[in-house]
């Protein structure tokens, strides 16, 4: 990991003040430090040698006054600044990764999926805050305070200064080569342990699976069991994490006893000043501590930089839009596509047509490519090979020469798995289309749903946790939104799935209707006896 | 929280131990500061070697010594907590095991287990980063003033008034700044903002409500935005508030010692140590403000869990458990009790050879007749298994005879070998590939085998191969009841009757009850 990622600066505005600002007071807490370390050794001193009075050192203590002031101020600034540069920064990482998301320009951002993608704005943003909020900080620390207060013992006492330059270095060195040692070890704590929660949620989740099995009971001492195999494996880990901690405080202390020991025997023979050996006695684990500590939130802020670098290379995917706007669309045409899959082998789908005036429909078994092709029709995914054609009277054009706007404004759909945003029914179809009630009941009739039929009518909300409506119901209401919009090509997913029979010859006779006002429609469906004399575009290979 | 600490109890012992170790190394720092500087204010005094000798040996005993000590600390605290979030998960677990059905229905909203899962993650920063941490600082504290109290005791009363206030006062100070609200259930908001924006990315930009999603992630996040700043503030004044009382003590200590060395009640030597040692009895404290700012949120997911915990087990239903192989389930005039829903009264009836297809409108309570003849779900009307009320019997007899596929069943990130085995523990392969011919899986998953994964790890199956794949688990467990919740969703027409023919056959001699809005031909 790269303590500070050049990206960083690129996509987030807000880290750049940050950065310089987290430097500024690193070098102010450095010179307060060194200060008041020198004002406290020259106190003992005077009393202990020169024996004097209160009065005397008074000016000495009013300077440690004003420093612990300036100290406390200066952490109170600190911690305040990481903490609205954190939630700024944060917040700009999300916007940047959510508008990419939502862009629907990147294929390969669409692939990840929405959990995946939700759990990285959420919970892998919010790990980034240890690493804004402590490691940051306490990395220009310790930058800037050994450097500067070894260079202060150095000027002070050559010894000691040799001392600090030769066991300096050795904390990062040994860390570095700890870090080698205990780094998959590391990861593989962290790997279990979010396997065990992730066990854990798999079973909780699966409880009414395994109640109706009556194998409920027996899964909780397999969990016991799990557990305690995970418990294990993780102290093993933590072991080897904690003994290199160990040996690194263990270097800063050995390393700081050194210097005292040595400040001790020249003290004895006289080659040092009382003065200059409690000064430097004090500062000396200034010097250490920060390297430390940097070690000591490494791993929190890991985890952070870890998710940062997911987000970086989602921003960094290529984006493409084309430039071109057409409209009066009379025929969609493509060759035979090849598509690639991360994780599944290339789907490849036989070359075909949508005429306008017909009703189109795609067959084929589940896992034939129905659902890649639909996302290609809809502009989202360029990353195919073969022609997808759509043409006008102005001449034929690539879809991934198309602007994604203007060609989804042609487009309505239905999709197969239906996510309503937050609202009520009537706002929800006005996405669609800016019309009033009466026409808004006009199109749920089409679908065979009242006004009544819903615990509200238009204003029943939707999307919420607390919703009522059955599945069928709300594919209902997406089909009527889809129907709704002025679009010149109507795709249709599985319209008649969970919706019971009753309510089939509407949905057949709204098709009709869509194609006689002149829409391409497209039909992804199962039952073929749906419709009267489709065009069928079969994508089965035969099973 | 009583539920919790009887979780927690088991292993208190070690956690006390180990906070206490933790306190001796804390307090090796306290004796290696003092030791330093009384060494080098003797050496000073250019005294015999062997004076300096002992103080030599000490300030390398207490190095070393402070580093071990923490390192069996850590090894103790941690292994009691893996111990104690284990203990809790399984409490966790069975709670909900054995109380379904009041669960059942919060058990289909993700959410809820995904907190549980989180909070019960969180419980040990309640030791680990709080009691713990706490505790070894009042212990180093101690042996400090300790210290100070036999050079120079008037100084230490007045400092141990000055710790005193400052161990008390700085935690609660960095929780009452802190924002008080329930950081959980923000997350989750902006979670669930997320989700449903990223979840309808394509939709979104068909209907053009991208501003709408992008306007409530923004509301959302902005009260959890709040709720951070306000705990980096928090913590911000705490330490600004320590480092202010570590520079008065140092102040205080100063202006003690110097008339105490004038009138020769404290030693030359002792000048340094007296006037230094302030500067580590605080030092316990620094990490506490930002630990103690997100005590609230600890606290949270503590009262989340313990809420689970302490939930009373279900009354045993005294039940006379049924026995035989041949069913008659008869529904009369049932109606599922649902919140805000009224649903309309059923009747039915299945026995062998005469299957019971539930059919109708979507919303109509289909499911729900299901739910109440295995017991997760009340109702009214009369549910009859051989002439025996389905209410005189616990859900799980009931369960004993029944093969069920719920419509929300669960694929478990495990192997498809595993999963099947969840039906028929014993199952051999050549069983398993059996009931896979009977759903068309056979080719497929003698293809890739039946150690593949299910899940975001595994094998990226399709809905129809997912179902197919809990259908047959569910023909494993070969019972004399199959109930049946929508088995052919997600497959065609022409492989769902190929499948209901296959089901049906397998099912000649068992009471089949089939939930379906599809008119399937059995």
């Amino acid at each position: 990991m790269k303590p500070l990622d050049p990206r960083l600066l690129r996509y987030s505005r807000s880290s750049r003040g940050f950065v310089f600002l987290q430097a500024l007071m690193a070098i102010i807490n450095a010179g307060l430090v060194i200060a008041q370390s020198y004002f406290i050794a020259t106190i003992v001193v005077d009393v202990f040698q020169k024996h004097f009075s209160v009065s005397d050192v008074s000016a000495n203590l009013r300077m440690i006054a004003f420093i612990y002031i300036g100290r406390s101020f200066a952490s109170y600034s600190i911690e305040r600044l990481a903490a609205s540069y954190s939630v700024e920064i944060r917040n700009e990482l999300r916007t940047g990764l959510l508008n990419k998301v939502m862009s629907g320009k990147s294929a390969a951002v669409f692939n990840e999926g929405p959990g995946s993608i939700s759990l990285l704005a959420t919970k892998g943003i919010d790990n980034l805050d240890s690493y804004f909020s402590r490691f940051l900080p306490q990395l220009f620390i310790a930058a800037v305070v050994p450097l500067s207060v070894g260079l202060t013992i150095a000027s002070q006492d050559k010894v000691s200064g040799f001392i600090v330059i030769f066991t300096v270095p050795l904390i990062p060195i040994f860390g570095i080569m700890i870090g080698r040692f205990t780094g998959a070890a590391t990861e593989k704590r962290w790997q279990t342990m979010s396997l065990l929660s992730g066990y854990f949620l798999d079973l909780l989740t699966g409880l009414p699976t395994l109640k109706v099995f009556n194998r409920s009971s027996k899964q909780e001492e397999k969990l016991d069991e799990v557990g305690q195999r995970y418990r294990v494996e993780t102290m093993k880990v933590l072991r080897i994490s904690f003994l290199s901690s160990l040996a690194l405080e263990i270097i800063a202390t050995l390393s700081v006893a050194v210097i005292a020991v040595s400040i001790g025997l020249r003290l004895v023979n006289g080659s040092l000043t009382l003065k200059t050996g409690l000064f430097i006695l004090i500062l000396s684990p200034e010097v250490y501590w920060p390297i430390r500590q940097v070690a000591l939130y490494f791993h929190a802020a890991a985890d952070g930089v870890e998710a940062a670098n997911r987000i970086f290379a989602i921003l960094e995917q290529p984006e493409s839009d084309g430039a071109g706007v057409i409209s009066g669309v009379a025929r969609i045409s493509w060759s035979s596509l090849m598509v690639d899959f991360p994780g599944r082998k290339q789907i490849v789908i036989p070359a075909g047509e949508f005429l306008r005036g017909k009703v189109n429909i795609v067959v084929g078994p589940s896992g034939a490519g129905k659902s890649t092709f639909l996302s290609l029709l809809l502009g989202f995914g360029s990353n195919f090979q073969g022609k997808l054609l759509i043409s006008t009277a102005a001449g034929d054009a690539d879809i991934r020469a198309l602007s994604a706007e203007s060609w989804r404004s042609l487009i309505s759909w239905l999709p197969q798995d239906v996510n309503f945003p937050s609202g009520t029914v009537r706002e929800i179809l006005q996405h669609a289309a800016k019309v009033g009630d009466a026409d808004l009941i006009a199109v749920l009739a089409r679908v065979g749903l009242a006004p009544a039929d819903l615990p509200m009518g238009l204003d029943t909300a939707l999307g919420t946790l607390t919703e009522t409506l059955s599945v069928g119901q709300k594919r209902k209401i997406a089909l009527a939104r889809a129907l709704l919009k002025p679009a010149e090509i109507l795709i249709l997913d599985e319209p008649s799935a969970s919706v019971d029979d009753v309510s089939e010859a509407d949905i057949a006779r709204a098709i009709s209707a869509e194609v006689a006002a002149g829409k391409i429609v497209i039909l992804v469906t199962h039952r073929v006896n749906l419709i009267d004399a489709p065009a069928t575009v079969n994508f089965g290979s035969g099973e | 929280m009583k539920q919790l600490r009887t979780f927690i109890k088991p292993e208190l012992g070690k956690i006390l131990a180990a906070a206490i170790i933790g306190g001796l190394s804390s307090s090796m720092a306290v004796g290696l500061l003092a030791c330093s500087a009384w060494l080098i204010s003797m050496a000073s005094m250019e005294p015999p070697i062997l004076v300096l000798e002992v103080a030599i040996v000490a300030v390398r005993f207490f190095g070393l010594g402070r580093g071990v000590l923490r390192y069996s600390a850590r090894l103790i605290e941690h292994n009691s907590a893996l111990r104690t979030l284990n203990r809790i998960r399984i409490g966790i677990y069975h709670r909900i095991e054995s109380q379904l059905p009041s669960y059942f229905s919060q058990l289909r909203r993700g959410e809820l287990l995904r907190h549980l899962v989180a909070d019960s993650e969180l419980l040990q920063d309640l030791w680990l980063r709080i009691a713990n941490p706490w505790i070894g600082a009042v212990i180093s504290g101690v042996a400090g003033l300790g210290i100070i109290f036999a050079l120079l005791p008037r100084l230490a009363l007045i400092l141990s008034a000055i710790f005193v206030f400052a161990i008390f006062i700085i935690p609660v100070s960095a929780v009452l700044l802190s924002a008080n609200e329930n950081q959980r259930s923000e997350e989750s908001k902006v979670f669930d903002a997320i989700i449903q924006a990223s979840d309808s990315v394509q939709e979104s930009l068909i209907f053009g409500y991208q501003d709408q999603l992008k306007k409530s992630i923004a509301q959302a996040q902005s009260k959890l935005n709040w709720i951070d700043l306000k705990s980096g503030i928090a913590s911000g004044v705490s330490t600004a508030m320590h480092i202010a009382l570590t520079g008065m003590s140092v102040i205080i200590a100063a202006c003690y010692s110097i008339p105490a060395f004038a009138d020769k009640s404290l030693a030359g030597v002792n000048v340094a140590v007296v006037v230094l040692l302030p500067l580590v009895i605080f030092d316990g404290l620094t990490g506490l403000p930002a630990a103690f700012s997100r005590l609230p949120t600890v606290q949270n997911s503590a009262t989340g869990v313990d809420k689970i915990l302490s939930q009373k087990s279900d009354e045993p239903i005294s039940s006379v458990p049924i026995s035989g192989a041949y069913f008659t389930i008869n529904f009369s005039r049932v109606v599922p009790k649902l919140p805000e829903v009224d649903l309309v009264p059923y009747s039915g009836m299945a026995k062998p050879g005469l299957p019971l297809i539930i059919s109708g409108k979507s919303g109509a309570g289909k499911s729900s007749l299901v739910h109440a003849l295995i017991g997760f779900l009340e109702y009214s009307g009369e549910i009859l298994i051989n002439e025996i009320p389905a209410r005189a019997l616990s859900s799980s007899d009931r369960i004993e005879h029944c093969a069920i596929l719920l419509q929300q069943d669960h694929l478990f990130a495990t192997s498809i070998r595993e999963n099947l085995r969840i039906g028929s523990p014993d199952a051999t392969d050549e069983e398993l590939f059996a009931v896979l011919a009977k759903v068309e899986l056979a080719e497929l998953v003698r293809g890739i085998g039946l150690d593949t994964h299910i899940g975001p790890y595994g094998h990226n199956f399709s809905g129809g191969e997912k179902q197919r794949i809990k259908l047959a688990r569910t023909l494993l467990r070969d019972r004399p009841i199959v109930i049946l919740d929508e088995p052919f969703e997600y497959l065609d027409l022409e492989q769902a009757s190929r499948i209901a023919r296959s089901v049906a056959d397998y099912c000649r001699d068992k009471t089949l009850i089939v939930v379906s809005h599809l008119p399937v031909d059995l």
